[in-house]
């Protein structure tokens, strides 16, 4: 499992840093704009949410590409651990920010999850996966 | 040699006793009956053409191979066979088969509103096929040997359901490996209340019989495998396909349907409507597992193909659904010394 997360997470630093070169790749046209994140959008730096919206861009594509038949993330906890070695990579060790930059911030997402995925370790099936990476790309249009 | 047929050492022994006659299954339309009765009170639908059209699940299966044992597969590499009947208990070995596949497939691809999660065992009681087929058997009420599909679904639906392989220090019985003496306590007089209370914690909630090969094919797909109970026997060797030939003997036996193969090759090859992949309880008489042609996957050992024209007249359950185990929360939510 830390090999999985390791491999997402380099993967995502690595997208991360090349498609800041690159114009924005299009967002799905499903998302939609997630109200409690409006705030934070007028606040953050362009910078950050740049990469934090391409964080979330690469992980609704990520996860909405997990394997059916041999998935790469298996559970709802292996998610969660993705999810936040993604943001470890990108919010600390790309950007270099630290904890708390943006007050409220963190709970916001942290409840987003939990609310789109459930706080149980379950198997992650179809339906989940669908939900998370519906959500990580309505993060992603919120920050843009 | 005579065959005791509460003492069974070995799949030899359970070929021979079986092909000399012996009941592990005896039809008792009574209990059919009691079983639809009983799917119908609690809403469901007795057969399964009826839960397939309400639920918009026909044709599910056509054309396609459908391996629904792979979520048990996966979740509990060699969890099947799962050993082999000590006893003439095939049909609880059946019903623990199939209820095994339905719950995995249920948690895998099904949407799992309750959040239900697969059970932690060890490797003894995976290897003993996860959950207990005991205390099925303990309802089968007398005291010889053989049973019958109707009143183990049941059972399954009112008194027994996923029982765990593990210790119950609480009722002084040890289920983490499988036991032909646990299995042959009980039977003519049912179990006592504070052991009811322990098997009936993980009822099934759905169950309905099938008798087409559409409702087979279509109930495999959405992940419901099959109990089932009937008189045919087939060939012990395998072809390059995993395909066993129905021979001229008899086995009054229960074996569980895991899989359906509904590809136009397979069907054109072996001139039938289908194929099902048929989990028997003699551990791997038949083989171990072998590759399913034109795929990726093996059949789990001990498993064979059959032609649904060799299959056809058994007495087919499905089973679905159930009250399934409590998962546990997810360990590390914060994010808070990252962002």
């Amino acid at each position: 499992m830390n090999r999985v997360v390791l491999c997402v997470a380099l993967a995502v630093a690595f997208f991360t840093f090349r498609m800041t070169q690159q114009p924005a790749a299009p967002v799905a046209p499903a998302a939609v704009v997630v109200p409690a994140l409006a705030k934070y959008r007028s606040q953050m730096s362009v910078e950050d949410r740049t990469a934090l919206a391409q964080c979330y861009e690469i992980l609704a594509k990520s996860v909405a590409a997990n394997p059916v038949d041999d998935p790469v993330i298996p559970s709802v906890a292996a998610l969660n651990d993705v999810h936040r070695a993604a943001l470890l990579f990108v919010w600390r060790g790309v950007l270099g920010n630290q904890p708390g930059k943006y007050e409220g911030l963190r709970e916001e997402l942290e409840g987003l999850v939990k609310n789109a995925i459930g706080e149980s370790d379950v198997p992650l099936n179809p339906a989940v996966q669908k939900d998370a990476a519906t959500l990580f790309g309505n993060i992603a249009l919120s920050l843009r | 040699m005579t065959l005791d047929p509460a003492q069974l050492s070995s799949p030899e022994d359970c070929i021979a006793l079986y092909e000399r006659g012996f009941a592990g299954f005896y039809s008792d339309p009574a209990a059919e009956a009691a079983l639809v009765a009983e799917i119908e009170s609690k809403g469901g639908y007795a057969r399964a053409i009826g839960a397939i059209s309400h639920h918009h699940l026909y044709n599910a299966g056509e054309g396609v191979l459908s391996l629904p044992y792979l979520a048990a597969m996966r979740m509990y590499p060699g969890c099947l066979p799962g050993g082999s009947q000590a006893r003439g208990d095939c049909v609880s070995w059946s019903l623990r088969s199939a209820s095994l596949v339905s719950y995995c497939a249920s948690l895998l691809w099904g949407d799992n509103p309750e959040r239900f999660a697969p059970p932690i065992v060890s490797d003894a009681a995976r290897a003993s096929g996860v959950f207990s087929t005991e205390t099925f058997y303990w309802y089968r009420g007398h005291s010889g040997e053989g049973w019958n599909c109707g009143d183990a679904a049941r059972i399954a639906l009112t008194k027994s359901g996923m029982m765990v392989r593990k210790n119950y220090p609480d009722i002084g019985i040890d289920l983490e490996e499988y036991s032909g003496a646990t299995a042959g306590k009980w039977g003519a007089y049912p179990p006592p209340d504070n052991v009811v209370a322990v098997t009936s914690r993980n009822l099934f909630s759905t169950a309905t019989v099938c008798k087409t090969w559409q409702e087979v094919r279509d109930m495999l797909a959405n992940g419901f495998a099959l109990a089932t109970c009937g008189s045919e026997a087939f060939e012990r060797k395998r072809d390059e396909n995993g395909v066993c030939r129905r021979s001229n003997s008899v086995w009054h036996h229960a074996m569980s349907f895991i899989a359906a193969d509904d590809r136009e090759e397979m069907k054109r090859r072996y001139r039938c409507e289908g194929l099902v992949l048929v989990q028997n309880s003699w551990a791997n008489y038949c083989g171990d597992a072998c590759p399913i042609s034109g795929s990726k996957f093996n059949i789990p050992g001990g498993s064979f193909w059959a032609r649904w024209e060799d299959v056809r007249e058994r007495y087919m359950v499905a089973i679905g659904g159930g009250r399934g185990f409590a998962a546990n929360p997810v360990p590390r939510w914060s994010l808070a010394s990252i962002i």
